[in-house]
């Protein structure tokens, strides 16, 4: 656990009584106050539904008196239109009272949202955006169009907001009372911009479509390598991979974002001369290296022997300084290709050793940090908990781990394994030896 | 060019006996002043690098001024790396400017070495050679020399720290490193003992003062390779293995007791000369009788503790090697010829070499093979900034060929061209197909897409990107390249 420090931010009333603001200004909280512009109590706000992914939150203040005196703020139907004006409103740098900001509307594109990594829609303005404005509501004729959330800091009055479709989306995501996501896909695509490509897979001069490169998940193997992507849900892909938006257009990906899980996607396909049209279910995949920034969450792990085991994750990545740059070559390798390159294909995920707690039944394992296990007992591990019960299994009297990389086998003895756990775990006052879930 | 006859003269001189290890104890009470200064010469390279990321040019030419020693009636030695992707060397005596046209003779990049010679007679007129001996610690301070840039002959004293054997991708040699102050040593400045030479230098450490020199039992392995004529590689003794280090558990596991000691093998490469004879959970004991110990290292007189890489190294390609190795629970024994490590033969060339990079540009595509000369095109940073995928290969030894002379193709990255237009962002690919036929070499990609009927050319690359382009319009593309980016050698296969 590293030490507390505080931030400040903004946030909305929306219906019912809901504060909406976004989830980096909340998320690890441990307490969180909320104050009004014409009220000098604060009050003790409790996070009812964060969603890290498109960085929103939603807070409720169980005094009521808070909500006395004030007004909530509808929500816009639609995207603003460009160059349309827009007004922000919220506590940024500079000041403690409320700060207002006007300015138009400069640019609508899926974007990177930085809390999380993934791209959604975004809304660009350049009314003034600063720090402490996040969570703050982007307002036109009265109505909410947005909540700004970022800027680019390397360029002049560029600001994001989460527009109202990502917005509506968390919130009709949550009316069953759990927080389940934005479906994304889960293949590669290239786009067929250069006429000859297309010609020789058998377009004809009429046909538009996008390249499938690599798909990962797809048990019922409807979608295949080197399927053309004509249409989502009757929606025309052109070559580039957009469809319209809009004054313009927009990337194809995004009309699996507005989605919700459980809900169906129409392809159609062209396919070895042919055109095939089917409906696939979307689900959540679990990613078998989780490249996305991760919060509230602690890692999974294992402690046997004084060896500490997780699953390989972008947290763990970061754990290195300029990761991208620095971290474990092989670990980097199976990062960028894991899906490309079909490593390991049966496996969930990959099982790293974080380091050894030295003990006397472990001394002769070092140098062995963040190693990835192949094997234990001669049984392939493929995820975390096979790793666990292999351990129930040992060959000859020891327990034979064995690695992805070229290295001798590291053994244990088997001889009085529990108490070596329990003396290691008291030595290092560890409470507890696993986290599975 | 090999001049075989050159080096042949000078086996004449030498007692074989040195490379048999046998200590001589040299009498030291002998100190008849020698003048060095008629045994030293300074030679002026000019390098032009290869660039391997644009690989129809070469980068700017560099020119640096090294040393050589006089070891044989026109036979000159340096070091080998101070002379890579060479393009002219001149060489000069006695402090003076003259300079005269020299020959380059063997590069030996495994041992660091080269003999140049130097065709004007007039050259060696007043000069004179030196003997070549093993260092011996009872005797006095080793000394280098070296022409500083006025024409005035320096000799350095220097205090030896140790001998190891340094085992890198280049292959591996014999190297004695010495606490010495100088300034900015180029390479190849001679090391003496008592007025006669023990070793070359290779590279200096400024930062520690610690210069390492290649010991003189290299330079006499380099002239008795040749001394049957032809001049064969370093032997390779090739595989993956982890020292045991004392691990009382997996000896225990093994089978082993634990005064046994070796090293726990991990794998062993097709290429390797003990593939077939030696396995994975084996353990090597000991090479021709000399035990190895938990750290990978055997007793070798008079230096001590060495790598045990110097039991294969003292050997020659040919030679019968013998090997006690652990496995199933006993002790066996095998042996087998060593076979030459011949960097023609990986799947992945290993280190720089001075045959200019292969390359094929087709319809705009850089196709070339993944060699260390381009994984590491990024310069010292390269660890950081190449592509996760072609690190991972180059750092793996099990991806040797079945077939010797197979490369990996790669798509560098692509030259925009009228008809190449909307591929441009695709970089750094592995191809694995063309028209659906397997890649195995550059050269094969040339030949299909000449010979095939097919109106497209079909690139399919490692994880399913694709690049369809006309036959046609290939061909036409050449125009283009030399018009528009003076391209004019399309390939050089």
């Amino acid at each position: 656990m590293q030490a507390f420090t505080n931030s400040t931010g903004s946030g909305v009333i929306i219906q019912e009584n809901l504060i909406l603001t976004n989830a980096h200004v909340v998320s690890d909280a441990t307490n969180i106050l909320v104050q009004k512009e014409n009220d000098p109590e604060k009050y003790l706000a409790e996070i009812l539904y964060i969603a890290h992914e498109c960085d929103l939150a939603l807070l409720g203040v169980n005094d009521k008196n808070f909500y006395k005196g004030t007004n909530s703020i509808a929500l816009h139907t639609e995207v603003p239109e460009l160059e349309s004006t827009v007004v922000t409103y919220g506590y940024p740098t500079g000041g403690s009272r409320i700060s207002i900001t006007k300015g138009i509307i400069s640019r609508i594109e899926n974007t990177s949202y930085s809390h999380s990594g993934y791209s959604f829609l975004t809304v660009q303005t350049d009314a003034a955006i600063n720090e402490g404005n996040s969570g703050g509501p982007v307002i036109q004729d009265g109505k909410i169009v947005g909540i700004a959330f970022q800027i680019k800091t390397d360029a002049d009055s560029i600001g994001y907001m989460i527009p109202v479709p990502v917005i509506n989306h968390f919130l009709l995501d949550i009316k069953d009372n759990t927080y389940d996501g934005f479906p994304e896909i889960w293949f590669d695509l290239a786009p067929l911009e250069n006429e000859d490509i297309r010609s020789f897979m058998g377009m004809d001069s009429s046909m538009t479509g996008i390249l499938v490169t690599n798909v990962f998940y797809d048990k019922e193997n409807k979608l295949r390598l080197h399927d053309i992507i004509l249409k989502i849900d009757g929606i025309e892909v052109a070559n580039d991979g957009s469809i319209p938006y809009g004054n313009g257009r927009i990337l194809v990906t995004d009309l699996f974002s507005r989605r919700q899980f459980g809900d169906s996607i129409n392809f159609e396909i062209y396919r070895n001369g042919e055109i095939i049209n089917f409906d696939l279910t979307l689900v959540k995949h679990k990613f078998r290296i989780n490249s996305y920034n991760s919060y509230d969450t602690l890692p999974r792990y294992f402690i046997f022997a004084g060896i500490i085991f997780q699953p390989v994750s972008l947290e763990y990545l970061k754990t290195w300084k300029e990761w991208y740059y620095n971290a474990d070559k092989l670990m980097l390798y199976y990062y960028y290709y894991n899906n490309r390159d079909e490593i390991f294909p049966e496996r969930e995920e990959f099982i790293v050793i974080n380091h050894v707690l030295p003990d006397s039944a472990n001394t002769y394992i070092s140098n062995v940090d963040d190693m990835i296990v192949n094997s234990v007992n001669n049984i392939p591990i493929n995820n975390l908990d096979d790793l666990v019960e292999a351990f129930n299994h040992p060959v000859d009297g020891y327990h034979i781990i064995k690695l992805d990389n070229d290295y001798k086998p590291l053994v244990i003895s088997a001889d009085n394994i529990e108490e070596t756990n329990e003396r290691i775990l008291k030595n290092y006052d560890i409470p507890e030896d696993r986290k599975l879930d | 060019m090999k001049n075989i006859l050159l080096i042949l003269n000078l086996i004449l001189i030498f007692n074989f006996s040195i490379i048999a290890q046998e200590t001589e104890n040299l009498n030291t009470e002998e100190t008849k002043p020698v003048d060095l200064s008629k045994s030293v010469v300074e030679l002026r390279v000019t390098t032009q690098g290869f660039d391997y990321h644009s690989p129809w040019q070469k980068k700017s030419y560099d020119v640096t001024t090294i040393s050589g020693v006089l070891i044989g009636e026109k036979l000159i030695l340096t070091n080998s790396h101070s002379l890579l992707q060479h393009v002219y060397v001149e060489a000069s005596k006695s402090g003076k400017d003259q300079r005269y046209t020299a020959q380059i003779l063997i590069k030996d990049y495994n041992t660091g070495l080269a003999l140049i010679t130097v065709q004007d007679p007039d050259f060696f007129s007043d000069l004179i050679p030196v003997e070549i001996t093993n260092y011996n610690f009872k005797d006095s301070s080793p000394v280098i020399t070296s022409w500083d840039d006025r024409g005035i002959f320096r000799s350095y004293s220097t205090e030896m720290y140790k001998t190891e054997v340094l085992f890198h991708e280049t292959g591996a040699s014999l190297f004695h490193k010495l606490f010495a102050a100088l300034d900015n040593p180029h390479g190849g400045e001679p090391v003496f003992q008592g007025g006669k030479l023990i070793g070359v230098t290779q590279w200096y450490d400024e930062e520690n003062n610690i210069l390492s020199a290649i010991s003189s039992s290299m330079i006499i392995w380099m002239i008795y390779n040749v001394s049957d004529g032809t001049y064969e590689n370093q032997p390779n003794l090739f595989f993956n293995g982890t020292y045991l280090k004392n691990d009382e558990n997996l000896k225990s596991y093994l089978g082993l007791s634990s005064e046994d000691t070796g090293i726990y093998v991990d794998s062993v490469p097709p290429i390797s000369s003990a593939y077939g004879y030696m396995q994975e959970g084996d353990v090597i004991l000991s090479i021709d009788g000399i035990n190895i110990n938990d750290n990978g290292l055997c007793n070798i007189e008079p230096y001590g503790p060495m790598h045990y890489i110097w039991l294969v190294i003292s050997h020659f390609a040919g030679d019968e090697i013998t090997l006690e190795l652990f496995r199933n629970r006993e002790k066996i024994t095998v042996s087998f010829k060593l076979l030459q490590n011949n960097p023609e033969e990986y799947l992945i060339e290993p280190f720089y070499t001075d045959t200019p990079p292969k390359y094929l540009i087709s319809g705009g595509l850089i196709l070339q093979e993944l060699t260390a000369g381009f994984v590491k095109r990024g310069g010292n940073d390269w660890r950081k900034t190449e592509n996760r995928r072609f690190i991972h290969l180059f750092d793996n030894f099990e991806y040797y060929p079945e077939t010797p002379g197979n490369r990996i193709v790669i798509l560098n990255r692509i030259i925009p061209l009228s008809m190449n237009s909307g591929y441009e962002y695709l970089r750094n690919e592995v191809l694995i197909k063309v028209n659906d036929t397997e890649i195995n070499n550059l050269l094969q990609v040339k030949e299909i897409i000449e010979n095939t009927d097919n109106k497209y050319i079909v690139f399919d690359f490692l994880g399913g990107n694709r690049i369809v382009l006309e036959k046609d319009k290939i061909e036409e593309s050449f125009g283009e390249l030399a018009e528009s980016y003076k391209i004019e050698e399309p390939d050089n296969l």
